[in-house]
This record gives structure tokens, sequence and C-alpha cells, in this order.
């Protein structure tokens, strides 16, 4: 019986029942709590192993921090000159300012590859506003968007997982490609224009096509091109998530399905 | 009476010790330690679990056991819900049939039936994911995660061990 029961199990869940996603939720939620205080001691161990290599390098970090310094301020500079160009000109043109608004900061509490998905589960849910659909961001760059809400927890699936797809643009020419995940740390550029010349180092944004993410997010850099196979290391280092920054966006929030 | 229905408590919830040390594995399992790579070849203590007390508790390790504590992976992880559910029932009705060549047999012969046995389970569960999602996984990830679950076995087993006295033997 219960064989027969996980097969059905896997069945509609391939067929997407939301009955399935709700399990997987509410389990999810059952086991917030304990991963939470599991979490405690290990975040301990994580923040012990970062002082000692701070402490090791302390000297560079500063020589560093210094150079860096000086050349922000000169970035800063010129960021607050086309800024001001920017209001003028969207005054001029009307232009109606981005919805996207973090809703909510919420903390790793598992992170899951086994070899077949690239997740994290975060300590927030539709109490705290997530819904489906929110894109995920680190400090850093985009991770990815959640795809299934509990009360407490919600899942985000990782832009590296085999099921991601986010639409980007390539920066300086603005080409459109789809950022598709295939389980490896480098995910690929597809549907490029064909006549597109892509090369590494060049810059990769979201493109806002979609509706989904908000334009202009910082998602990372291309590194290789091998003729048709694009690769793209992303901005934010997932192995090493902590905090991760969900947006709302107005379009998704509005269709989002009540969780019961 | 009062002590009849006690001891049938106490006897009951220690039945229960090896289904909460499944689960309890899941979850270290999926906790975030922030090292790279380690996620995707984080040894299977779901199924060293299984594996363990279904040779040596078959009472203790029911087939509903096996198939929460492969749910509750699925769940956590991500994966195709029922995928794990399916694989520890099946290794679990596997194992119950071949405990003869295991119980009371020195410790190499049960780790080699684990080493057998987690190929086979993880090895499946690729295959069966491969097959779900229409596409053939990286290969290294399982070899090196079985690997590890085989390496880590021995430590797992010795921390068992020390709760073998407490789950009775149940037919």
């Amino acid at each position: 019986v219960l064989i027969v029961v996980a097969l059905g199990l896997l069945v509609f869940g391939k067929a997407q029942t939301p009955v399935v996603a709700q399990v997987r939720a509410n389990l999810s939620d059952v086991a917030t709590p304990l991963l939470e205080a599991l979490s405690h001691p290990i975040r301990l161990a994580r923040a012990l192993g970062e002082e000692a290599s701070h402490l090791f390098f302390l000297y560079r970090e500063n020589e560093r921090l210094r150079e860096d310094n000086r050349r922000l301020l000169k970035w800063q500079a010129i960021a607050r000159r086309l800024e001001q160009d920017n209001r003028h000109y969207q005054a001029l043109l009307k232009v109606t300012p981005e919805g996207a608004k973090p809703v909510v900061t919420a903390r790793v509490i598992g992170e899951f590859g086994g070899s077949f998905a690239r997740s994290i589960l975060l300590n927030a849910g539709t109490r705290d506003g997530v819904r489906k659909g929110q894109p995920a961001f680190s400090g850093d760059g985009v991770v990815g968007r959640v795809v299934g809400v509990g009360r407490l927890s919600s899942r985000v699936l990782l832009l590296t997982d085999l099921n991601s797809r986010v639409p980007v643009s390539v920066e300086a020419r603005g080409y459109h490609a789809i950022l598709a995940g295939d389980n490896t740390d480098y995910p690929r550029l597809t549907f490029l224009p064909v006549a597109a010349v892509v090369e590494p180092g060049q810059r990769v944004v979201t493109s806002g096509i979609g509706g989904v993410f908000p334009p202009g997010l910082p998602v990372g850099k291309v590194v290789s091109v091998f003729r048709d196979k694009v690769r793209v290391k992303l901005m934010s280092d997932l192995d090493r998530l902590e905090y991760i920054r969900l947006f709302a966006v107005p379009g998704v929030a509005a269709t989002a399905r009540a969780v019961p | 009476m009062r002590s009849g229905v006690m001891q049938q408590i106490d006897a009951g919830s220690r039945q229960m010790i090896p289904l909460a040390l499944g689960l309890g594995g899941v979850l270290v399992m999926c906790m975030p330690y922030g090292l790279p790579h380690l996620a995707r070849v984080m040894p299977a203590l779901g199924l060293m679990t299984v594996y363990y007390w279904a040779i040596r508790r078959p009472a203790a390790m029911p087939p509903v056991a096996a198939f929460v504590i492969g749910l509750w992976q699925d769940a956590l992880t991500g994966g195709p819900l029922g995928l794990m559910a399916l694989i520890f029932l099946l290794l679990r009705g596997f194992i119950v049939t071949q405990r003869p060549v295991f119980v009371g047999k020195a410790f190499l012969v049960d780790w080699w039936g684990l080493a057998l046995v987690s190929s086979a389970g993880l090895a499946g569960g690729w295959a069966l994911a491969g097959v779900y999602f229409g596409t053939v996984f990286e290969i290294r990830d399982l070899i090196v995660q079985i690997l590890l679950t085989v390496a880590l076995y021995p430590v797992l087993a010795r921390l068992f061990h020390h709760l073998l006295r407490a789950v009775p033997d149940g037919n």
C-alpha cells in the first residue's frame, strides 16, 4: 500500500498538483523550528571560522578597503550627478518608478542539493508576507525565486537548479536571453540572439521581461563562451548564503493564490 | 495494572527511537553548513538509519517508518515528493529478507552490506530523479555521495550501538 502511495505522490507531484505542494510546505513548516534551533551552533562555528580568517588577513584586507574606498568615493560623485540627471529626465518623461520593494529579509535555515535539486529553505513564510514567485536577492546579486511557501517557511529555487529559468540581459549591448540552470555552478545563457557577440567579463542583469524579476538587478558575469554555450558566474556565492531579501513584485503579489 | 500500562507506553516509545533518529538524521543533512559543494554530496544519514535498524530491529523500523523518513527527506530537500520514500521502502523490504546474512556477523559484513545497499539506493534515486526530470545528473556527485556515506557509516553505527539495547527486540 505504501509503495502505491509513494508512486502516487510521484505521479501527482509531477503533474504539479497543489495538494502535493501543500504537503511539502506543511512538512517544511514542521521542520522550521527544529532547523532554526539546530542552526545556532552551526552559525556560531561559521562565525568563528570567519573571524579567524579575518584576523589572519587583517592587514591586506585593510589595504584593499582603503583602495576600494578611494575608488568608490570617485564613483559616488559620478552616481550623484547621474542620479540628478536621471531624476530630471524622469520628471521630463513622467516615468513611474519601479515598483520593487524588499518585503522581508529572512535567514537561510536549510540548504539542499542532493545530486538533483538546488534550493534553500528560509525562515519566513506567508505570515511574513512571502508569496510564491518573489525574487530572492543576497547582498551581491539575484539568487533565485520563491517556489513554495508555508506559513513559517519558504523554499527558494536557486538560479543553478535544473528548473530555473530567468529572463536576463547582457550588458553593454542589452541582448536579451534566458539564464537556465543545469545543476552546475555556472548556469547557461540560452535563447541569445543569433548575431549576439558575447565575451567573458560582460555583466548579466535581470531584464524584467515576464514581470517576475525587477529589471536591472545584478545576476553575474559571463565566464566562458564555447561555441553556443555561454556560461555565467553568479555574483552571489550560493554555497555561503546566510540572509536573503525577498522582493514584492506588484503584478505577482496581486495574482498570488492565497495559501490557506 | 498501572505499571503494565506504563510499561507498554515505555516500550512503545522505545520502539519509536529508530524513527526519531531517521527524522533527526535528515534534519542534520539539511543544515546550512556554508561549505562549498557539501550539500550535493551530503552523506545519506536517513538511508543509513533505515539500514542499521532494519537489520537489528526490523519491528522498530516498520515500512511506515521507512516511508515517513523518506517522505520527510523529499519534503525538506525539495526533491520529487515520494522518491526517497519509495526507495527507502524497497530497501527496507530487501534488507529484512536478507537479515539472516547479516545478523550476528562481523562488522565488516555489515559494512559491506551497507556499501551495497547505499550504492543501490542512491543510484536508484539518482536514476529515478533523472527519469522524473528528463535529464542525466552529474554522476560524480553520486559517486562521492556513496563514498562519503560508506565512510561515515562506522561512526554512525557506533553511535547507534549505544542505543541498541534501549530498543526492544519485538517480533
